[in-house]
C-alpha cells in the first residue's frame, strides 16, 4: 500500500490543498529532454506544426520549473459542474462558449505533444498538463481561450 | 494498462469534461510569505486587467447556466490552509485588485494553540518555507476570519488536512461534519463550499459524499472541476 507522502506525490500535482512540486515539472522536464528527439534536438518529426507544439511545451515546462509553487499563486483552470440537474432525467441548459471548444482543441493537442515528449507519461501528470494551458491563458490575459 | 495509456485515457477523460461545461479560472495561494509581496501585487494587478471577481452567488449562477454577466472573465482567488499571512500580506492585494478571496481554512490550524502551530503544520502537510513570525502564531485567528467572512468566502479546507479516504468513519466525519460545525461555533453560520486534501470530487467516495452531504455543503472543488451538489435553498442552514 501506497504510503502517506507517496500517496501525495502521486496524486497532488496542481492540487487543493497539497502544493504541487515543481520537483515533478523538473523530471518531467529532464525526462523529456533524455527520451525526445523533436526539433530542438534538430531531429523533427517530419511534421512542423506538431515539432512547433511540441518545442512551446517543453518550454513551458522549463519555465515552470523553478516555481516555488507553495509560495507563488498558480492558475488553474476548473470544469463547472451542476449536479443539482446534471442527471439522466433533466436535460441541463447550461451554455458553452467558444471557450470550451478552443480549450478542448488546446487541451488535446497539447497532451498529444505530451505523450510525444513524455511516452512513459503517468496519469496524475494530466494535472500539470492543465497548469501549463492554464499558465498560457493567465499570460495571454484569457484571450486564448475567451469565456 | 501501460502508463502511456493511462495517460492518454486520463486527459481525454478530462478534455471531454473541459469541452463540455462551463470553465472558470482559478488561481491557488498557500504560503504568502512577506518577502514575496512585491511578486503577488505584480501577479494580481496584472490578472484584475484581464479578469473579474467571483463570489459564492455569482458562481451559483455560472454553474446553473453557464453565462458569465460581467464583461471581463471570473477569476476564483483560492487562498489555502488559513495561514496568517494570508490575511496580513494577501488580503489586502486581493481588495487593492477588486477580487473576492476564498479563504479554504483547515479548522484544526485555527485552533491549535499558538506554541503548536508550527509543530501542526509540519504533521499536516501545512508548507512552512518561510518562518517569519517570532511570536509563533502562523494560523488565522477566528476574529480575522470573521473579518474576512464580512467581504471574502470562508471556506472549509476540513479539520486536520488529511486524506479522507484513509481515514476511520468516525474520524472522517470529523473532518467533514466537524469542520463545519467549527465554522457554525465561530463564524455563526456554516460555509458553503468544501474541499479536502488532494481534492478528490464528488462521487468518488461514497462515505465521503454521505458526510458531505450531512455537513450541508452546497459545492464541492477538486483538482479539474467545481460541483453544484444542492440548491442553496434546499439547505435551511445555509448563510
Amino acid at each position: 500500500m501506497m504510503n502517506r507522502r507517496g500517496a501525495l506525490v502521486a496524486m497532488a500535482a496542481a492540487t487543493f490543498g497539497a502544493v504541487p512540486s515543481s520537483a515533478a515539472l523538473v523530471r518531467l522536464l529532464q525526462s523529456g529532454q533524455a527520451q525526445t528527439q523533436g526539433a530542438a534536438s534538430g531531429n523533427p518529426t517530419k511534421d512542423p506544426v506538431k515539432d512547433a507544439i511540441d518545442e512551446r511545451l517543453r518550454q513551458d515546462l522549463a519555465r515552470l520549473a523553478p516555481r516555488a509553487n507553495s509560495e507563488e499563486g498558480v492558475p488553474v483552470l476548473l470544469a463547472c459542474e451542476d449536479l443539482v440537474v446534471d442527471k439522466p432525467s433533466q436535460k441541463s441548459t447550461v451554455t458553452l462558449t467558444a471557450f470550451n471548444a478552443a480549450l478542448a482543441s488546446d487541451f488535446r493537442k497539447t497532451s498529444e505533444a505530451w505523450q510525444r515528449i513524455h511516452p512513459d507519461a503517468a496519469d496524475t501528470d494530466v494535472a500539470k498538463l492543465i497548469e501549463v494551458l492554464a499558465v498560457r491563458d493567465f499570460a495571454n490575459g484569457g484571450t486564448e481561450q475567451k469565456q | 494498462m501501460n502508463p502511456s495509456s493511462t495517460f492518454a485515457e486520463r486527459a481525454t477523460t478530462l478534455g471531454e469534461l473541459f469541452a463540455s461545461h462551463p470553465v472558470i479560472r482559478a488561481v491557488n495561494f498557500h504560503n504568502t510569505s512577506r518577502a514575496q509581496a512585491e511578486r503577488y501585487d505584480r501577479q494580481l494587478a496584472q490578472y484584475s486587467r484581464s479578469f473579474s471577481s467571483v463570489n459564492q452567488e455569482e458562481l451559483e449562477e455560472y454553474l446553473t447556466t453557464g453565462k458569465w454577466n460581467k464583461p471581463k472573465p471570473g477569476l476564483i482567488v483560492s487562498v489555502f490552509e488559513g495561514y496568517r499571512n494570508s490575511f496580513e500580506v494577501l488580503t489586502p492585494l486581493i481588495e487593492k485588485y477588486g477580487f473576492i478571496g476564498w479563504y479554504w481554512v483547515i479548522t484544526g490550524f485555527i485552533n491549535a494553540s499558538i506554541p503548536d502551530q508550527r509543530t501542526f503544520a509540519e504533521h499536516h502537510d501545512i508548507d512552512m518555507l518561510t518562518h517569519e513570525y517570532a511570536d509563533g502564531r502562523y494560523a488565522l485567528t477566528w476574529d480575522e476570519l470573521r473579518q474576512l467572512d464580512k467581504r471574502h468566502v470562508i471556506a472549509c479546507h476540513t479539520r486536520s488536512h488529511t486524506l479522507l479516504s484513509q481515514l476511520e468513519p468516525e474520524v472522517q466525519r470529523q473532518e467533514v461534519v466537524g469542520s463545519q460545525e467549527d465554522f457554525r461555533k465561530n463564524l455563526g453560520h456554516p460555509v458553503r463550499a468544501f474541499v479536502s486534501l488532494t481534492g478528490p470530487a464528488y462521487g468518488e467516495n461514497s462515505a465521503t459524499d454521505s458526510l458531505i452531504d450531512a455537513a450541508g455543503y452546497d459545492f464541492v472543488f477538486s483538482n479539474f472541476r467545481i460541483q453544484r451538489i444542492r440548491a442553496k435553498n434546499s439547505n435551511p442552514s445555509s448563510k
